[in-house]
């Protein structure tokens, strides 16, 4: 009867101390490129014809209303984003002038750098660079504020026209 | 006399008791190993986050789904108590992320009398060394809580953190109370 009591404990005391069994976790972070303009509604910039023979064409006030968010995740040593504009067309005679302000202080991470203003065609051109992983924070008042002003470039090209909707494409890439 | 039969008494039950603890680990596929276990099909979670809209970043905190992980703890009869550790051990892993756990409760239990299942509940973080979690213990009988329903969370996913698979072991140990 010993023996069974004895072998009975050993049983009880193996089967239970030490004893460990594994789950696994695993969390995908893939690489993420996104940009965003806010807030979306068109914007509407007008010259002003002068009122005294003689004096230039006003040009529109800066337009600050738009920011541009992003979100960037990139893999280790992986390559930093740029973001870039382009314009479905240009106006003859006139400059689209774009510059991007320092990055506002909400979200975190590796925010990009302005590269200052730019003339906007319709090839792109780089507007933010060294964007590493970051985040900006959605909506007006987070990521950059953009300045977008427009300035006569040749009298000689200028057109009546009205109405004329540009269209700007904003891209980030490596 | 009188010691014979209280001899062959004592003999019957030890016997008796015995028979139902291996015929009960047999029942669970896991002969004399069947102390702490895991549901095999339900032990990974892969969690896929994502990003929609730009500025923003990964949420705080993503849960697993409830029941994703089952774990089944036994305590024999002449041991009577046991405590359940857990802790992760990285394969490929960011510190900055980290790993909650909770029991969300007592699975399903079989010849329970006067028996508890004590802590748990409540999130508790999972770091790399072995943190207590729940204990079980019993009085008179085999106790096992079948199917144990867990429920993890990952918190500190960010875009900050280089895109890649990320993976860690969770790794439960039952151990003296």
């Amino acid at each position: 009867m010993k023996r069974i009591v004895l072998l009975w404990l050993l049983l009880s005391t193996s089967c239970v101390y030490g004893q460990s069994i594994t789950g696994t976790v695993s969390i995908k972070l893939p690489p993420v490129a996104l940009v965003d303009i806010e807030p979306s509604m068109n914007i509407t910039m007008l010259f002003t014809a002068p009122g005294e023979a003689g004096n230039s064409i006003v040009p529109p006030v800066t337009n600050t209303s738009k920011w541009i968010n992003y979100t960037s995740a990139i893999p280790l040593n992986g390559a930093q984003r740029r973001i870039s504009v382009a314009v479905n067309e240009i106006i003859p005679g006139i400059n689209i002038k774009l510059q991007a302000s320092p990055a506002a202080a909400t979200g975190g991470g590796a925010k990009g750098i302005s590269s200052g203003k730019i003339t906007v065609g319709t090839t792109a051109r780089t507007i933010i660079t060294n964007i590493g992983g970051a985040y900006t924070g959605d909506g007006t008042a987070n990521g950059h504020q953009l300045n977008i002003s427009m300035e006569i470039a040749d009298y000689t090209d200028l057109k009546v026209i009205s109405n004329k909707i540009i269209i700007f494409t904003y891209t980030i890439t490596e | 006399m009188k010691d014979l039969r209280s001899s062959s008494s004592l003999k019957t039950l030890v016997i008796s008791v015995l028979y139902l603890f291996l015929n009960y680990t047999q029942a669970e596929g896991q002969l004399l190993n069947r102390s702490l276990s895991i549901n095999a099909n339900f032990s990974k979670w892969d969690l896929e986050p994502t990003v929609t809209e730009a500025g923003n970043n990964y949420s705080d905190q993503y849960t697993s789904p409830s029941g994703q992980m089952k774990i089944t703890v036994g305590v024999p009869l002449l041991l009577g108590s046991g405590k359940v550790t857990v802790q992760h051990v990285p394969t490929n892993w960011d510190d900055r992320l980290g790993i909650r756990i909770r029991r969300e409760g007592v699975g399903s239990t079989l010849l329970c009398a006067l028996c508890s299942i004590n802590n748990g509940q409540t999130y508790i973080n999972v770091g790399q060394t072995a943190t207590y979690f729940f204990d079980v213990t019993t009085l008179l009988n085999l106790l096992m809580f079948n199917d144990m329903e867990l429920q993890l969370q990952i918190t500190g996913a960010s875009v900050l953190i280089p895109a890649n698979t990320y993976a860690t072991k969770i790794v439960f140990t039952i151990g003296p109370l």
